[in-house]
């Protein structure tokens, strides 16, 4: 059988139904069991006519990253998609307006600017939306239509597909969709010679599991209330808005709490007044939430209260670019904050793992009474997959609080010192469970105490507890060598990783002696996973979405040699395609 | 409500003690107030969460007997509002200072009074920062001196009461550690009050605010509460209309109390669930 692995993307302008259309044709090549990824851009202004991009990766295998050339373009409007042929594959398919509503002139037609060798089919697609529904706003259907004819897709399963998508609106409309969409599919099959090689004919995807079609917020969400999440506090932000909308009506129904706060302050403050109530709280920011959350990152760690924080990165510092993706929190995650404040940090590497980390988190920060950062981006949060339906964490996950005995409730300490730094933790209303909790440097009983030798012993139990930590995280994926010593070694992290390890597998198919690491947990890190794979790399290659390379700076501390980088700030997802480039080249 | 003798020991951490505060200083006269109206409430211990942020009054969390967070300056109301919400059934009661709760905590305080969610907030007004050692608050107003207003500050007060009444607060009182009595009684009150509740009570610093602004010692401030604050309409404001009022400015019970109403979003969630 042959391999299907194609990236469609499809450009409007905001209104138009860029999105939806994008939606369509994901789900019903998830339904048909390919393998998705899909990723939108679109403006951070809500109203107005921006430019829109509903980009789709679909495979008959697995997929690490959304992929950075197009095989496919699909223009609903020639301006927006006139910039978009950049990133158009030489010889890839381009389908067009044919007879749009306002001719234009060549310099701004996008058929006008395709490079030569395009495959460019011209489709009417006003003209027929206007024909199946009395009006144009069926063009993105019809759009859909011409692709489904040209590489001859089950149509009348994505018929079905359409009609899924608009079950919940008048049937007007659902039979509006579903006549552009046939327009758009006859007339193809009538009009159209086909030029280009892809078809979808004799590809049959074995009936796979079903499958959950998602992005990395509503993934969180799920993990968080499949992990027994109680309180949610949070301030309006994107990318992490999505979470708190959908928790507020998620949350509620699981007999738990969500607060909209005063300001992100208040947000963590909440969060660990809730923690110290003893229930499951968490809070999702960006970046510039996360600044204002700093000083409390240090209260709950000083004073052992657990917190976990979402936060999802975006092009930064200060506002930044709101809407596109960067890894730029590296920093201010992971070594941020004032004072030495062993912090945990999570950085899931793919859709799926979002789900992971914030079982993991939850766990974690309810444990060892620590602060818990998870690293999501704008990618992450917003990317679509298709996974498999996750298996609900087991019950030593969904209460991992290590509570006094009752000996231990006689003159409580609550800040003992353990031989796993774990003091244990009564929660408020414990009959003699009463203590005092406090930012302050204190004894085993929680007293303020400012002496040396004091400060030192509790910041050592502070450490010890922290590195215990990696005994339960998971271990960092490495690629398996080939012989005792590979040429380049990739280290990444986050979002980057898939697209890394993507590279490592097409660089080995290539010839190049290569192998990868990523881990997802970031503090504390798997130094001596991290040492002995660096020695048995002749190169290391670091790609990560900033500029300075901060996890590249962290990395070159630990394994004390140098690295070569590879750094982008283009608000796009990382691409395999660039690593690979980069590796030829070292 | 609780006959058996009041015993201070009782309701305090002996090991943190001795405490902190500067000889003549008001808070202790607070806490005081504080502990006595809870034992005559009959409260138990255990029901009973203190959250506070940072500066002298702060302390207090520190030496009662209660299940205590003492956490960042500013944010004691955020902590509070968290734990009211994950544990309902607690008594939630927050001191604060003046710079504390209406300089850089002052959003917080707004928003928690204009939520109605059931914590107590006791401010203790002695119109310094006492612990980074005498600059001027918030609630100093002009005309004083301060370690930062060595010319005098050209600052205007907030008045407590009138914010928490317009930021929506359902129990609204004041008093001073001279009325030590009237101020036990408020704080019964607010305590038991089913909303936000925000108690000022004026106490002297005069290590600071004192000696800076010469208004003598602890005594001679003490005996200025006397003297320039009455009853709430007084007689004597007609002469006087500079005099500070004391007493309950606010007591509304009809407002819906957050918590409360957050239940019914549960129960309505919940009915769509099934």
């Amino acid at each position: 059988m042959k391999d299907i692995d194609l990236v469609i993307e499809i450009c409007g302008s905001a209104g138009e139904g860029t999105i939806s259309a994008g939606e369509i044709l994901s789900r019903f090549m998830s339904g048909q069991g390919f393998e998705i990824m899909s990723f939108d851009s679109y403006p951070a202004e809500i109203r107005g006519f921006g430019k829109c991009v509903a980009h789709t990766r679909l495979s008959s295998n697995c997929i690490y990253s959304p992929g950075k050339l197009v095989d496919v373009l699909i223009s609903l409007n020639d301006g927006h998609s006139i910039s978009q042929l950049s990133t158009l594959k030489k010889g890839g398919i381009l389908v067009y307006d044919s007879a749009p509503l306002k001719p234009h002139g060549e310099d701004k037609s996008v058929l006008g600017w395709a490079e030569p060798g395009t495959v460019t089919y011209g489709v009417p697609l006003t003209m027929l939306a206007n024909r199946a529904a009395g009006n144009s706003r069926g063009r993105n259907m019809v759009a859909l239509g011409a692709v489904v004819a040209l590489f001859h897709m089950d149509g009348q399963s994505f018929t079905q597909s359409i009609q899924a998508r608009y079950a919940k609106k008048k049937q007007v409309i659902i039979d509006a969709n579903v006549n552009s969409f046939l327009e758009g599919f006859n007339w193809t099959k009538k009009h159209i010679e086909k030029t280009d090689s892809i078809s979808f004919d004799g590809v049959i995807m074995p009936a796979g599991r079903e499958k959950l079609i998602i992005n990395g917020n509503q993934l969180v969400v799920r993990a968080a209330l499949d992990a027994n999440l109680k309180f949610y506090a949070g301030y309006p932000i994107t990318p992490a808005t999505k979470i708190m909308e959908i928790l507020s009506k998620e949350l509620p129904k699981n007999g738990g709490t969500l607060l909209q706060t005063e300001d992100e302050i208040a947000a963590i403050g909440a969060v660990i007044g809730a923690g110290f109530g003893g229930v499951r709280a968490m809070t999702a920011t960006s970046g510039p939430g996360f600044a204002l959350m700093t000083e409390f990152t240090g209260l709950s760690v000083m004073a052992e209260v657990p917190a976990v924080i979402i936060n999802s990165q975006r092009g930064g510092p200060s506002t930044g670019i709101p809407t596109k993706t960067e890894q730029s929190d590296f920093n201010a995650a992971v070594l941020g904050g004032t004072g030495d404040c062993p912090r945990i940090v999570l950085a899931p590497i793919d859709t799926f793992s979002c789900y992971q980390a914030t079982v993991l988190g939850l766990y974690l920060a309810e444990k060892y009474q620590t602060l818990v950062v998870i690293l999501l981006d704008f990618f992450l949060s917003n990317s679509i997959r298709n996974i498999d339906i996750p298996v609900k964490p087991s019950q030593v996950f969904l209460d991992s609080n290590i509570a006094p005995t009752k000996a231990e409730l006689e003159n409580y300490q609550r800040y003992k010192v353990t031989p796993n730094g774990i003091s244990p933790r009564a929660i408020p209303g414990t009959p003699g469970g009463i203590f005092f909790s406090t930012g302050l440097e204190h004894d085993e009983f929680g007293k303020p105490d400012y002496s040396d030798k004091g400060h030192l012993k509790m910041t050592q139990k502070r450490f010890d507890k922290h590195s215990f930590v990696l005994e339960e995280a998971p271990a960092p994926q490495i690629s398996d060598f080939t012989g005792d010593m590979a040429d380049i070694g990739v280290i990444s992290w986050g979002s980057s990783a898939g697209a890394a390890q993507e590279a490592v597998m097409l660089a080995r198919k290539d010839g190049i002696d290569a192998v990868s690491f990523s881990s997802m947990i970031l503090s504390p890190f798997p130094e001596k996973a991290l040492v002995a794979f660096a020695d048995k790399c002749k190169k290391i290659l670091v790609p990560e979405l900033n500029y300075s390379g901060q996890f590249a700076n962290f990395a070159v501390h630990i394994i004390k040699r140098p690295v070569e980088r590879l750094n982008y700030i283009t608000g796009r997802p990382m691409a395999s395609e660039d690593i690979l480039e980069k590796m030829r080249q070292m | 409500m609780n006959d058996t003798p009041f015993n201070f020991k009782d309701y305090v951490r002996s090991r943190f003690f001795p405490h902190m505060w500067c000889p003549g200083c008001g808070h202790g006269i607070v806490l005081g107030s504080l502990l006595r109206g809870i034992h005559e409430l009959g409260l138990n211990k255990n029901e009973i969460v203190m959250t506070s942020g940072i500066g002298c009054s702060s302390r207090i969390s520190g030496y009662v007997d209660f299940h205590s967070l003492h956490t960042i300056h500013g944010r004691a109301l955020s902590f509070a509002t968290g734990v009211k919400l994950s544990r309902p059934h607690l008594k939630a009661i927050v001191p604060m200072g003046d710079g504390d709760a209406l300089a850089i905590g002052g959003n917080h305080f707004i928003h928690a009074a204009r939520r109605n969610i059931d914590i107590t907030a006791i401010v203790m007004n002695n119109k310094i920062y006492g612990m980074t050692g005498g600059q001027f608050s918030p609630l100093s107003g002009p005309g004083k001196k301060a370690t930062t207003a060595p010319y005098s500050t050209i600052d205007n007060e907030f008045d407590i009461v009138e914010l928490a009444k317009s930021a929506g607060a359902t129990f609204v009182a004041r008093s001073t550690v001279f009325h030590a009595v009237e101020a036990k009684d408020l704080l019964k009150k607010a305590i038991m009050h089913k909303g936000f509740s925000v108690v000022e009570i004026l106490s002297q610093c005069p290590t600071y605010y004192g000696r800076k602004n010469k208004e003598g010692d602890a005594v001679q401030m003490m005996e200025g509460f006397k003297n320039n604050t009455v009853k709430i309409g007084s007689k004597k404001l007609e002469k006087n209309p500079n005099l500070i009022q004391r007493g309950i400015f606010v007591e509304d019970t009809d407002k819906p109390e957050y918590c409360e109403a957050y239940d019914h979003i549960i129960e309505t969630a919940m009915k769509g669930n099934s």
